[in-house]
């Protein structure tokens, strides 16, 4: 039985031993250094009209009215955690006896107002609630239409602003 | 009282002596042992800059308008300059991890690390390839001796419109662990 004590004893020793052993096997000299990385995300809200110049022609007679159609592209980009929306406005007054609509394929984090918008020289919405997206080749649709007044061959240049803003 | 170990000390005459005179020693010997380990050598790590800083913004847009940011966003980007000394010609192994105690980072983007070049009088071994860096200690590279111009070069993926423009802010922690 001593014996037994013993040699629980010389175990136990030998066992922390071995548990030394092993550790100052694992036991490494060390330094450390740290460094930052710094990562700032700005806000981006970017659109891109497909063609520079859509030409509409109006010569459809249509309800007494002369109406014409034209499609082109649009690509958009916002990062932002706010809501956007995007507004459309012209340039410049129409010739007196015209008009011009647009409509817009809303990007799928968006919504279009679901038919078409007459455009003035006053900010109007032709897409709301957008989030975070980018989406490209989403179409518009111009149309527009014409008086008998409007005299035949006349061409009237306009140009149309869309701007990404805040959606209040 | 005997412990559930059964190793309580008990009174058990002369064969009980020589037995604790016999732990004595053993005891002993784990002493000098530990103190053969607290001297190995201790390696100096140094890393500069302490910081690297990187905007995101619409130049980063692959196409521009319609298109997201770039994937990765950076690459190959030299972020840090290591020197390891004081090796004692021994062996070591530089560990990196993502301090967890480090400001919020967002949702899947990822900093992968790896390294390029080093001279000196040591060797290194590896760490030519990208690792993403984790809350775990892995091994970026090994090597013997002393080390310089060990360039640390970063790549940064997974920044897209949805991570929401904001500061992040993460701390690499470098180790340089000498084998004994």
């Amino acid at each position: 039985m001593k014996k037994s004590i013993c040699t629980r004893h010389s175990r136990a020793v030998m066992g922390a031993a071995a548990l030394f052993v092993s550790a100052g096997g694992s036991v490494h000299a060390s330094d450390t250094a740290s460094q930052n990385v710094n990562l700032t995300v700005t806000e981006v809200n970017e659109i891109s009209l497909g063609g520079a110049t859509v030409p509409l022609t109006v010569g459809t007679l249509s309800a007494g009215t002369l109406t014409g159609t034209i499609g082109s592209t649009y690509s958009i980009t916002t990062n932002s955690a706010t809501s956007k929306k995007i507004t459309a406005q012209l340039g410049g007054a129409l010739t007196s006896g015209l008009t011009l609509s647009t409509s817009l394929q809303a990007p799928s984090t968006g919504v279009s107002p679901g038919s078409p918008v007459a455009l003035s020289t006053t900010a109007v919405d032709v897409v709301n609630s957008i989030e975070p997206v980018s989406a490209a080749g989403l179409t518009i649709t111009y149309t527009s239409t014409a008086t008998v007044a409007v005299a035949a061959g006349v061409q009237a240049p306009v140009a149309v602003t869309y701007t990404i803003v805040n959606d209040s | 009282m005997i412990s559930s170990s059964g190793l309580a000390p008990q009174e058990d005459g002369a064969g009980g002596w020589a037995a604790r005179a016999r732990t004595r020693r053993a005891f002993r010997r784990i002493a000098s042992l530990l103190f053969f380990v607290t001297v190995s050598h201790a390696a100096n790590l140094s890393v500069v800059p302490l910081s690297w800083n990187r905007s995101i913004g619409l130049s980063d847009l692959q196409f521009g308008a319609g298109t997201d940011f770039r994937s990765p966003v950076a690459s190959d980007v030299v972020i840090a300059e290591m020197e390891i000394s004081e090796t004692g010609g021994a062996n070591w192994s530089l560990r990196i991890s993502r301090d967890s105690n480090a400001a919020p980072w967002p949702n899947g983007v990822i900093v992968e690390i790896k390294r390029s070049g080093g001279s000196g009088a040591g060797v290194i071994n590896g760490g030519d390839g990208y690792q993403t860096l984790t809350d775990s200690a892995q091994e970026l590279f090994s090597g013997t001796g002393d080390c310089n111009n060990v360039q640390i070069l970063l790549r940064l993926d997974g920044v897209n419109v949805h991570t929401p423009p904001d500061f992040y802010s993460l701390q690499i922690r470098y180790e340089v662990l000498v084998t004994p």
